[in-house]
């Protein structure tokens, strides 16, 4: 299945920027083994392309930045979890860029840091 | 006693030079696994050739930038990779540690130590892929790197910041070449009685590539016993490693040795062997798919070597005037040289040793083809010495080996074409030299000189060896002053000669045949 093939069929799953669950089996039951894996890998990469996970310490940060962070990311969805192991702060993952606002990972860069001052 | 107060103190100062700065990471998911390399989704910022990190340990390096896709080359064995498993990006691209701490250690490429001893973490790190040194900043090669092998130190003399390969087939001899040039450098370390020619010290590197451990152990076990290890580094790539350490492993022997060369050093590199770091690279290509050439080798296989043997260099006096030997062995398939992978070195390098398989059956070992064999540097690397006796000895021994064939029809030769044909005879005898045993200068231009002033020439061609052995082990106790004048390298004058064919003669006296 060439790209310009796959970019149509992606296309064409996708109904007022969500996926539709409907066209999705239409197009599924049409492709072989082979293609439904590219499909699914293209799907998956399109999904990453469009949603923004934020990952917070707490519910209580979830609730004082959602809104703000709306804006920062217009056309996109944005979904959100809690992650107790950031301690306190947000990460951001938009597809594979990952901004870390976390004081786990301030602490990581101290860690390297003291490293190497030592060596 | 040190203030408390000063240390907290002394460490606030470095922490204010702290930034915890918004972290924003490039990362990527692992989406295919396969014999040594990873398709990986994201990683957008990737560049070629950086070193990227699994999120469950271990390291690779990218190798391919597709536009929705990033094949990366595992640096180890991978058991623990799965399918979803976080790639981070390091931003580095791979480099090695390199000091003078490294001299006497088995490392890999990376320098993680392979002999049981601590890891260098102190040094510079050297990238393991550079630009060679322009045209400007090299001068040509004039100073003689001394194998201690009389056939090709006369024949097919090696200069400092030469290429030459060593091919031929399998268990002719190739290791042991170049194991005898490591060790025969021990005349030249600083501590040693034996540099009459004040040639600087020269470092060894020697870099295995997909060999067997315990011939890599064997080898290092003879560097140890003679007193080598002391100056050597020894780069192991075995055949177990993975496919994308044996073909960086040259790659990281070059760049300890540019360490060395650029602080005003000699260095030796000897890549033993360059075809399977081909079949690595081969490998690897055709895993990513690459378009497969020749003998399914990538498109760009010359590219590999080109690029590695170019930083051999002799850089000028403004430079630093380092060098860097590379003693590149191919092994050939039925003595076939013109194959593909050796026929590309073979145009890269500065000349070749080409080892034969019938010459190795028939006893002469060093087992080097002279016709065939090739200095393109020549007599500008060569002692004024070994250049006065041996300067015609390759234009006899060509001679000899067409008359050999002719006589081999049993007709009657007149005393010209038999003289010719005992002198090449008895040249041959001469220039077979036992392993582990690098001659001085001076051992090598009197075992030459014996037979091209005539001084053996009543010798039986049989007896030959045991006469060098023996005259050389006369004139060592008895005229010790003549050694260290033939030793410096200097062009003997005419009475050094004179007294040379008296103590032959004198020594003739007493040889038994």
């Amino acid at each position: 299945m060439n790209k310009y093939l796959l970019n149509e069929l992606i296309e064409a799953s996708y109904h007022d920027n969500s996926l539709d669950p409907q066209h999705v089996d239409q197009i599924a039951e049409k492709l072989s083994r082979k293609q439904l894996k590219e499909y699914l890998y293209a799907l998956k990469a399109r999904e990453r392309q469009t949603t923004v996970l934020v990952s917070y310490a707490n519910d209580r940060g979830e609730q004082m930045l959602q809104d703000s962070l709306k804006s920062l990311f217009p056309g996109k969805k944005m979904k959100s979890a809690v992650n107790p192991s950031l301690l306190l702060g947000i990460r951001i993952t938009d597809n594979d860029l990952v901004y870390d606002l976390s004081l786990n990972s301030t602490l990581e860069q101290i860690q390297t840091y003291a490293k190497e001052i030592e060596e | 006693m040190i203030n408390s107060e000063e240390i907290i103190k002394k460490l606030e100062n470095r922490l204010q030079s702290f930034s915890g700065d918004i972290r924003i990471q490039n990362v990527g998911t692992v989406e295919k696994i396969q014999d040594g390399v990873i398709v990986a989704s994201g990683l957008s910022r990737a560049v070629m050739g950086e070193i990227v990190a699994f999120e469950k340990g271990g390291s690779g390096v990218v190798f391919n930038l597709d536009e929705d896709a990033v094949s990366i080359i595992l640096l180890d064995s991978g058991v623990d990779l799965r399918e979803g498993d976080t790639i981070k990006r390091t931003e580095k691209i791979l480099s090695v540690v390199a000091s003078e701490d490294l001299l006497g250690r088995v490392i890999n490429p990376f320098g993680t130590p392979l002999d049981d001893k601590p890891e260098v973490k102190k040094g510079t790190p050297m990238p393991l892929e550079r630009i060679a040194a322009g045209v400007v900043e090299r001068e040509p090669v004039s100073v003689p790197l001394k194998t201690g092998i009389k056939a090709i130190d006369a024949m097919i003399p090696i200069g400092r910041g030469q290429r030459e390969l060593i091919i031929g087939d399998r268990g002719l001899g190739k290791t042991a070449i170049a194991i005898d040039t490591i060790i025969n450098q021990k005349k030249f370390q600083p501590k040693s009685k034996t540099n009459k020619q004040n040639l600087k010290p020269v470092i060894c590197i020697y870099v295995a590539i997909g060999q067997k451990e315990s011939s890599i152990a064997q080898i290092i076990s003879r560097l140890k016993d003679e007193g080598a290890m002391d100056y050597t580094i020894v780069i192991a790539a075995p055949a177990s490693s993975p496919a994308a350490i044996q073909y960086l492993a040259p790659f990281g022997g070059c760049a300890i040795a540019e360490y060395f060369m650029e602080k005003e050093n000699d260095v030796l590199v000897v890549y033993d062997d360059l075809t399977k770091q081909a079949w690595a690279y081969r490998q690897i290509s055709l895993v990513l798919r690459r378009p497969a050439g020749r003998e399914a080798y990538p498109g760009d296989i010359f590219y590999l070597h080109s690029r590695l043997l170019e930083r051999a260099v002799k850089l000028n006096a403004k430079n630093g005037g380092g060098s860097i030997t590379a003693l590149p062995i191919i092994e050939t398939q039925a003595g076939d040289i013109s194959a593909y992978i050796p026929t590309n070195v073979i145009s890269i390098t500065d000349g070749q040793i080409f080892l034969e398989s019938g010459l190795f059956n028939s006893g002469i070992r060093p087992a080097i083809n002279a016709g065939n064999s090739v200095s393109r540097v020549g007599g500008a690397a060569q002692t004024s010495s070994i250049k006065s006796v041996a300067g015609k000895m390759r234009l006899e021994l060509a001679q000899y080996r067409d008359l050999a064939a002719f006589a081999q029809f049993g007709s009657e030769l007149d005393q010209a074409t038999q003289k010719q044909l005992d002198r090449g005879a008895r040249l041959t005898e001469v220039l077979k030299q036992p392993q582990y045993h690098p001659l001085s200068e001076a051992e090598e231009m009197l075992s030459i000189w014996t037979v091209t002033s005539g001084s053996a020439d009543d010798i039986p061609v049989a007896d030959m060896t045991r006469f060098i052995t023996e005259f050389l082990e006369y004139i060592k106790t008895r005229q010790e002053k003549l050694v260290d004048v033939l030793d410096s390298g200097k062009k003997p004058d005419e009475a050094t000669l004179k007294q040379l064919e008296k103590v032959a003669k004198d020594f003739k006296k007493g040889f038994s045949s």
